[in-house]
């Protein structure tokens, strides 16, 4: 590569004057960060990692790398890959002119050297350590776990980058595959295929908001409703503005799953919906019928499935095992008072009017329920079961317990038993669970 | 555990306390517990049995059991004698039989076996596949919790 086509500038000889201006103001400088612009916004990164600052035009494309490695460039003999920080991150990017010089920090992570490309760079900021604040999920378009913390400095807001779990053992791994001296191309900069570039964007967005959904709502996403989430993701991108996709407060995540949950959540079951429940469940002449309601609330929904059932199997003892691990909202669930607004034709029938005219339901009918305030993670105390209905309960547990309570489920179910998930999850394939379908709603049995 | 059972517990406890202590109580928040329990110093064990199965544990670190029964015998207890035993055990059962009667409005029978008092340090008390419900209770001297873990005769 010929040398005249670079400029290398070393850092170290810019701070020197800085940090003497800013002694007079600052009490104690103990952290030195260089600063860059990134579409707009002041970003930064501990001194202690950057080995230098360089401009730089061409790089040499390295063939099916991440859309972000640009290239590799070669530092006085050292190959380094070429990453740029605004793609990886998503960040909208002006089409660059091929010979155009591209301001460069290099920084060195786990022995691994990178150079990042960014908008233009800045200076050197010296700042008391003590004054860095941890990051708000609001400050990001990028995830938040890649930011160390904020700092303010002259007026000015600085992100401060954690380069380490940026650019930590996962990428190190990929760059190190696709980088091997004697493999390198032509130095010629291949053109972007547009097309690609977009379909690869919107898989990065998709494993961000992964990473954020428990952070901001406890929502784990997995094998259970992985579909859903990248499904959910064509209808979220309409709704948003180009550098917004990433959820970046609890609003966003709740918006983004507001069209998970199952329908009539919180309500008595509708008409349709607990006939569509009804045809999905089997035939059973037993003389008792066990069902395990986990997750229940407020205990609406057991007392639609108590109805139900009731129609369903007239014949049968039934017993519905309702959980929650919420105590506020089952505490009350065995004297819940249904809403004048949800006293249908179909309930009235089992409801009674109590004192100072609240409406709750029988006394066959709550004879049918035992609510109880209980964890499902902890050891499962319940008889076998007919019928499993947990809705919206798995997205809700880390990946671990939910493995262990599918465990619990094909343990505790009957051979002709039936479970039912939320209207967006799914038992993972191949794991020795069958589907049945009737209209939308889906049911899972052993094999 | 069945949530009919959480409130005669929790009231019965806050009752007792306050009657018998004096003093402000105040009551932390319940959570479930599904592990075995280290005890804190002094734990007072009560069996039921009837239409449920399981016990209820009344733990609490030894000065906070010295400082309770000083206070209920209106004289300041040195060691923890038989005196101070016996009358640790006697708050147990005391909570335990409100807790009891309260239930019994309800409409559950239950049977109270006599308490048992465990001393010691480094203890755990396990159960076998079942869950407790925690209520901490903070008194003037000190934490009391009661540990109830029982379930339905299936």
């Amino acid at each position: 590569m010929a040398s005249n086509e670079t400029q290398i500038t070393e850092v170290k000889e810019n701070y020197a004057p800085d940090t003497e201006l800013k002694a007079e103001r600052v009490a104690v400088i103990d952290y030195k960060m260089v600063t860059f612009a990134l579409a707009g916004k002041d970003y930064a990164i501990d001194i202690m990692q950057v080995k230098e600052i360089a401009k730089a035009g061409r790089f040499t494309y390295v063939p099916n790398t991440s859309p972000f490695v640009l290239g590799v460039y070669n530092l006085r003999g050292d190959i380094i890959p070429i990453i740029d920080l605004r793609i990886f991150f998503n960040i909208p990017v002006k089409s660059r002119e091929n010979d155009a010089l591209e301001s460069m920090i290099i920084i060195t992570v786990e022995e691994q050297t990178f150079g990042i490309v960014v908008d233009s760079i800045d200076k050197v900021v010296g700042i008391s350590r003590s004054s860095i604040q941890p990051p708000h999920p609001i400050f990001g378009d990028i995830n938040i776990k890649y930011i160390h913390g904020v700092v303010e400095n002259q007026g000015r807001l600085y992100i401060l980058l954690d380069v380490r779990r940026i650019f930590g053992s996962r990428i190190s791994e990929e760059t190190k595959k696709s980088i091997d001296p004697e493999d390198l191309p032509e130095e010629k900069s291949a053109p972007k295929e547009k097309a690609l570039q977009l379909k690869s964007s919107a898989e990065l967005d998709i494993s961000f908001i992964k990473d954020t959904l428990p952070a901001l709502s406890k929502f784990y996403v997995s094998p259970v409703n992985e579909k859903w989430v990248s499904e959910r993701y064509n209808s979220w991108r309409d709704t948003r503005s180009a550098g917004e996709m990433q959820l970046s407060s609890e609003d966003d995540a709740k918006k983004y799953l507001e069209t998970f949950f199952s329908p009539d959540t919180g309500n008595l079951w509708s008409d349709a919906y607990s006939s569509a429940i009804g045809t999905l469940l089997p035939q059973n002449q037993a003389k008792q019928i066990n069902v395990w309601n986990i997750g229940c609330g407020k205990g609406f929904e057991s007392y639609s499935l108590a109805v139900l059932l009731k129609e369903k199997y007239p014949n049968a003892r039934i017993r519905i095992y309702a959980n929650d691990s919420d105590l506020l909202s089952i505490s009350n669930a065995p004297m819940l008072a249904i809403p004048d607004s949800q006293i249908t034709s179909r309930y009235k029938p089992y409801l009674v009017q109590g004192v100072g005219g609240a409406w709750t339901f029988n006394q066959q009918i709550r004879d049918m329920i035992l609510f109880e305030y209980h964890d499902c993670t902890h050891q499962n105390a319940v008889p076998n079961m007919d019928i499993i209905i947990a809705r919206d309960v798995l997205s809700f547990l880390t990946p671990e317990k939910q493995n262990a309570l599918i465990a619990d489920f094909s343990e505790k179910l009957k051979g002709n038993g039936i479970i039912i998930l939320g209207q967006n999850e799914a038992m993972p394939q191949k794991s020795g669970w069958v589907r049945t379908v009737q209209g939308d709603i889906a049911g899972f049995g052993k094999e | 555990m069945r949530v009919e059972y959480i409130n005669p517990f929790v009231e019965a406890a806050y009752n007792i306390l306050t009657e018998v202590l004096g003093g402000e109580i105040r009551r932390g928040e319940l959570y479930l517990k599904s592990t075995s329990i280290p005890v804190m110093g002094v734990a007072a064990l009560v069996g039921l049995a009837g239409d449920v199965e399981g016990r209820v544990i009344f733990d609490m670190n030894l000065s906070t059991a010295m400082k309770i029964a000083s206070r209920m015998n209106q004289e300041e207890l040195a060691t923890f004698d038989e005196l101070a035993k016996a009358t640790i055990t006697e708050l147990a059962n005391l909570i335990t039989a409100q807790a009891v009667t309260k239930l019994h409005d309800l409409g559950f029978r239950f049977d109270l076996t006599p308490p048992a008092l465990f001393t010691g340090d480094n203890m755990e008390i396990s159960d076998h596949e079942v869950e407790a419900l925690i209520v901490p209770m903070e008194t003037s001297q000190g934490r009391v919790e009661v540990n109830v873990a029982i379930r339905d005769r299936l």
